[in-house]
Formats: structure tokens, C-alpha cells, sequence
């Protein structure tokens, strides 16, 4: 292949697509937009975007094996509610703030374990597996806390949704730091090459020798591990743990994964896609607000963008075959 | 042909952060909890008029009942400058966090429908709402007295709203207190929690009048949920005017359209009158003057009114549903 072919090719690839769109939305967004290109904004756009691509990084993975995770939301607010209860045992607040964030962590590992282990010890379908453990585990954050908010976080758990270091919000370098581990694990790792495979045909993986189930298993143990770090990030910031924390997060989470160009067949796609993926409903959603754009026509627009993409992507896939 | 492209796009966006920017006007951030209800739309529409009046201009924020949302909207209200916050806010803890990003960015926090208590290092300038634990007893005290004056004996179906909003629990110890006093004409037969979700007080209403036959009473946190109640009575056979046999009292909240129009019709005895325009109003007149620097005293909490049969002709029209 050409250099000038490659350059195309790259581009018309859904990552490159985002990409390109991105930086051309945000061209005219500093153009046309009045105050989008304040600091002040511009910091808010990368902070608010860091909880929706750490949920995504999460949901790339389980996209690989074309399956879905509905219980990402779940694992919010039942995670945050928990979580906040924990950090309210009396004691030593950095202890205890330490303490609630492991215990937030190993809950969302757990229902990713559930999921996992019903996926394929039962062979259930991830959207069945993943939409009985929302419901169930939602359903206990609510009963839990008669859907009241449990408040009086400690100050040090502040930190991490509203502390900086150098000047920079913390999220933007938790984030950072995941997007940088998800894409060194997926492109650089023998695990990553197993993901695409079993992605790809379970059938000439299991063939090849890899562990199709344990690989499986693994992608949803991501799942739910990144969302727990998300619901510790939102917690954390909001002060306060919601049994309905990000419940209206999980079309922009799909979103931004199916716009980063993840297929939803599964065996492709990127953590860089699913980022810039991110970030593009975020500034879509920044730029629409300060334009006074009432939020259904955002929501419409949202919704077009990614049957663009998706279309895009059934093209792309039907020439390369 | 790729470089001149970027160096347009660079061009214009050099361009774009030094020159065509609006020319400078006072604004209000407002955000809201939710514009799926008339009742949300009776204090937008006092907001509305306001930003007119005042000749203001307004920067609207919906957050969909998403805490989380609402406290980002606040934070790019913020950047983009607004010299005021007016918030009806979704949650009362995860608010002081835009409470204190307001306080941190100098720009005044005014909460309008839901009351909040400044903290340590969140400080709220102002507020208005309606005192709903008053105007609840004041409710039930009425119906109390309807009930003893025609030998009732009241058997409560309670649809309670989210239990993260102060006006719910609020609503619910009003409730509680008169029930108490009228130990001998009051019961609570049941309670269902319904988070503001049509769907869930239609199915709680429907299985509740199904398990307990006795219900003659249903106490609604908002008429919100008066759709949701009527499908639920007309389902069980007891949706029928005040007087007749198997008439089921009905007690809604705030005054909305279908509220008037049921009470019109002599279906529903009383109404928990809130005045969510003046909210709405005096909320962002309030914004502004104190942004402006003058001092306002402590908040408001307005009375609301008692829509009943023997007012209606001429208190109705005090209720937004009415506008």
C-alpha cells in the first residue's frame, strides 16, 4: 500500500474519522461558539469527559467480543452508595477514603466477575448476563438507600474528582493514565492479541490454543473494574453517593465507543478511537450548551452522529471484505 | 493541498480566539431539574418572564434528574461567565459542590423550589420555595376536618416521591404530623415510592387498590402523578365523583392543569396550591440584584394555598395550571 493510500485509509477508519471530525468541530466551535475556547471551559470539557472514557475504555473491551455491559451503571450507583457508607465509619478520613475507594474497586471487579462467569460458564448472551445483573444490583442501591443520596464524604476522597496536581485536575491525569494502560494492554500485549482473536472467530481461537472463556471473562472484569474507577471519580466529585449515579450515562458510553470505531460485531476497534469517541460527544454536549441548543436536539443529534459513523463502519467493513 | 487545508482551519482558529466575540451582557445561569412536567414549566415560565422584565439574558440547563449533569452544567455556566446561578437543584448533597464552585468563581447561588442550607464552605446567597412541610399540614389539617364533618374514616394510599428531594420528605413528616393528632380518623394504609416515575406509581397505585380495598384516600406529592392515579382508580373501578359510592378522596400536589380540570369535575375535593411562577420570578430578580451588589435578607419560604371545592371559583385562579 501507497503512503497516500495508507494516509486515506487511516482516515476513513472510524478512529480517523473521529479524529479528523473533532478537530474540525472544534475549529469552527472556537470560531463560532462564544467562550468555548476559555481555559476555564476547556478544562471543564476535559475533566468532564475523563468518568465517560474511563466507562468507555471499559466497554471497548467488552465491544470486542461484539457483546455489551449494561451493568457499567449499576456498578455506579450501587458502588457509590457503598462506598460513601464505608467512608463514613468513623476513623481516620484518609484512611477511611482509602479504604471506600478499595472497597468501590472490588465491587465493580466482582459484578464484572459475575458477568463474566455467567457469560461463560452459562453461555448466556452479554446483554441478558449484564441487563439481570443492572437490574438486580441497581435495585439493591435503591432498596439500600430508599433512593435517598448518602452525604458527608471525607474531604481527603474530594481530592480525587476536584483536587489538581501541577495545576492539572486530577480526573485528567486518572484518565490519562487508564487510556495509556487500556491501549498498552489491548496493542502491546499477548492478552490483546487473545482479545481481538476471540473477538474475531471464538471457534479458530480456541483452535489456536488461546483461552477463549478465561479471555472473555477478562474483558468483563475490565468492564466493571474501569466503572468503578469512573463511579469513584463521580463520587468523589458529586460528594456524595447517588444510587442513580451516571444513569444516563450508558447511550453516551455505547456512543462513544461505536463512534471511536468499535465494531459492534466485535474483533476491532481501538482504546484511542473509543477516547477521541469520548471526548467528541463531550464537546458536542459543551459546545450545543453554550449555544443554548435545547438538550432533546442534543440528544438527536447525538443519536444521528453515531448511525453516521455505524453506517460508515458497515461500509468500511463491506469494502475491506 | 492537505497543508493549506490545516492552515485555513489554523487561520480561522487563531482568528476565532481574538476577535468576534458577543459584546458583553449581563446573564443568569439557570439550571434546572427537569422540564418533563407543567410544574417545571410553571417556574421556567416565571424565569422566562423575569429574563424579559429584567431585559437579562438567561442561560437555561436541563439536567434530566441527573445530579451529576446538573453539577457540570453549573461548571460551564461559570466558565462562560454568567453573574448569577438560579438552581432548582436535583440533589441537596452533591449541589454544594456547584455551591462552592459558585462561592470559588465569586458569582451568587440562589435556589429556587427546593430550600437549601448554606454550609461551612458552601454558601448560598438566597432562596425561595414554598414551605411545604406547612403548607402539608395545612393541607391535612383541612382534609381532617372534611373528613370528621362527613364521619370519614381516611385509609391513605401515599405516593411519595424521590427521597432525595428535601420537598418530599418534607411533605411526608407534614403528612405524618397530622396523621398523628388524628390518630382516630387517619391511617396509613400504604406507601409506595414511586422516584417520580409514571410508570412506578401507576403500578404501585394499581396493586396497592388491588391488595387494599379499604383505600378511600390517596395522597400524591405532585400531581405529576394524577395521570398515573386515575388510570390506576378508573382500572380498579373507583375513579368516581366526590359523593358517590366508592369515591376515592384525592389530594395532589402543586395545581397543574389536570388538577383544575379534576377538580372541575368535582373528582378530586383539594390541592396543595404551590405559586411556582412567582418561584420562578422573584428567584432571578433576586439573582441579579444580588449580583449587582444589593443585600438580600434571609430566604423565602412562601405559603402556598389550599385549593378546595368551596374556593375554587375564585383560588384556582392562583394556580399556575391556571396561566
Amino acid at each position: 500500500m501507497g503512503a497516500k493510500k495508507l494516509v486515506w485509509s487511516r482516515l476513513f477508519s472510524g478512529a480517523g474519522m473521529s479524529l479528523v471530525f473533532i478537530v474540525v468541530y472544534c475549529a469552527f466551535s472556537v470560531l463560532f461558539v462564544d467562550k468555548f475556547a476559555n481555559p476555564v471551559n476547556l478544562r471543564n470539557i476535559l475533566v468532564q469527559s475523563a468518568d465517560l472514557i474511563i466507562l468507555s475504555c471499559g466497554m471497548t473491551f467488552v465491544f470486542m467480543n461484539g457483546g455489551i455491559d449494561f451493568s457499567v451503571t449499576a456498578v455506579l450507583g450501587l458502588g457509590s452508595v457503598l462506598g460513601a457508607q464505608v467512608m463514613k465509619i468513623p476513623g481516620d478520613p484518609l484512611v477511611m477514603s482509602c479504604v471506600g475507594v478499595a472497597f468501590m474497586l472490588l465491587l465493580g471487579l466482582a459484578i464484572g466477575s459475575l458477568n463474566g462467569l455467567t457469560v461463560t460458564l452459562l453461555k448466556m448472551p452479554s446483554f441478558i448476563a449484564t441487563m439481570a445483573t443492572q437490574l438486580i444490583f441497581s435495585g439493591l442501591a435503591l432498596w439500600y438507600t430508599h433512593s435517598a443520596t448518602i452525604g458527608g464524604v471525607p474531604k481527603p476522597f474530594s481530592l480525587i474528582g476536584r483536587g489538581k496536581l501541577f495545576g492539572i485536575a486530577m480526573p485528567i491525569f486518572i484518565m490519562i493514565a487508564v487510556v495509556l494502560a487500556c491501549a498498552f494492554i489491548l496493542h502491546r500485549t499477548v492478552l490483546g492479541r487473545y482479545i481481538y482473536s476471540v473477538g474475531t472467530n471464538h471457534r479458530t481461537s480456541r483452535i489456536s490454543g488461546i483461552p477463549v472463556k478465561r479471555t472473555i471473562f477478562k474483558l468483563f472484569l475490565f468492564s466493571g473494574g474501569l466503572a468503578a474507577l469512573s463511579g469513584v471519580i463521580m463520587t468523589s466529585r458529586s460528594g456524595a453517593g447517588m444510587p442513580g449515579l451516571g444513569k444516563s450515562l450508558l447511550m453516551d458510553v455505547v456512543g462513544a465507543v461505536v463512534i471511536g470505531g468499535t465494531s459492534v460485531t466485535g474483533g476491532s476497534g481501538s482504546i484511542l478511537g473509543t477516547a477521541i469517541g469520548a471526548m467528541l460527544i463531550i464537546v458536542l454536549n459543551n459546545s450545543l450548551n453554550l449555544l443554548q441548543v435545547e438538550w432533546y436536539v442534543i440528544n438527536a443529534l447525538k443519536g444521528a452522529m453515531i448511525v453516521l459513523v455505524a453506517l460508515l463502519g458497515v461500509m468500511r467493513d463491506a469494502k475491506n471484505r | 493541498m492537505m497543508k493549506k487545508v490545516i492552515a485555513i482551519l489554523l487561520a480561522l482558529v487563531v482568528l476565532g480566539s481574538f476577535g468576534f466575540a458577543a459584546p458583553k451582557k449581563v446573564s443568569i445561569g439557570i439550571a434546572l431539574d427537569n422540564l418533563n412536567d407543567p410544574f417545571w414549566l410553571g417556574i421556567k415560565k416565571g424565569i422566562d418572564t423575569a429574563g424579559k422584565d429584567l431585559k437579562v439574558d438567561l442561560v437555561i440547563r436541563t439536567s434530566e434528574g441527573d445530579a451529576v449533569k446538573q453539577n457540570s452544567q453549573i461548571d460551564d455556566m461559570i466558565a462562560q461567565g454568567v453573574s448569577a446561578v438560579v438552581c432548582v437543584y436535583v440533589d441537596s448533597k452533591s449541589i454544594l459542590q456547584a455551591v462552592k464552585a459558585c462561592n470559588d468563581a465569586n458569582i451568587p447561588f440562589v435556589y429556587c423550589d427546593r430550600t437549601l442550607d448554606s454550609t461551612d464552605d458552601a454558601k448560598v446567597a438566597w432562596g425561595i420555595a414554598t414551605d411545604n412541610y406547612a403548607l402539608t399540614v395545612d393541607g391535612w389539617k383541612f382534609m381532617a376536618d372534611y373528613a370528621r364533618k362527613n364521619k370519614m374514616q381516611l385509609k391513605v394510599l401515599e405516593l411519595v416521591g424521590s427521597l432525595s428531594d428535601e420537598n418530599v420528605l418534607k411533605r411526608s413528616d407534614g403528612f405524618k404530623e397530622v396523621m398523628d393528632a388524628n390518630s382516630d380518623i387517619i391511617e396509613l394504609v400504604q406507601q409506595v415510592p414511586t422516584e417520580w416515575n409514571l410508570e412506578k406509581a401507576l403500578a404501585g397505585a394499581t396493586n396497592a387498590l388491588q391488595a387494599h380495598p379499604e383505600i378511600n384516600c390517596v395522597f400524591m406529592h405532585s400531581d405529576y402523578l394524577l395521570g398515573a392515579t386515575i388510570s390506576a382508580l378508573r382500572q380498579a373501578g373507583r375513579y368516581v365523583p366526590i359523593g358517590k359510592k366508592g369515591h376515592v378522596a384525592v389530594m395532589p400536589y402543586s395545581g397543574n392543569k389536570a388538577s383544575l380540570a379534576a377538580m372541575k369535575d368535582k373528582y378530586v375535593e383539594m390541592c396543595f396550591g404551590m405559586d411556582v411562577y412567582k418561584e420562578g420570578y422573584d428567584s432571578v430578580k433576586a439573582a441579579l440584584e444580588i449580583s449587582q451588589g444589593k443585600t438580600y435578607g434571609d430566604p423565602i419560604l412562601d405559603a402556598g394555598f389550599i385549593l378546595s371545592q368551596a374556593n375554587f371559583a375564585q383560588t384556582s385562579k392562583r394556580a399556575y395550571g391556571a396561566f
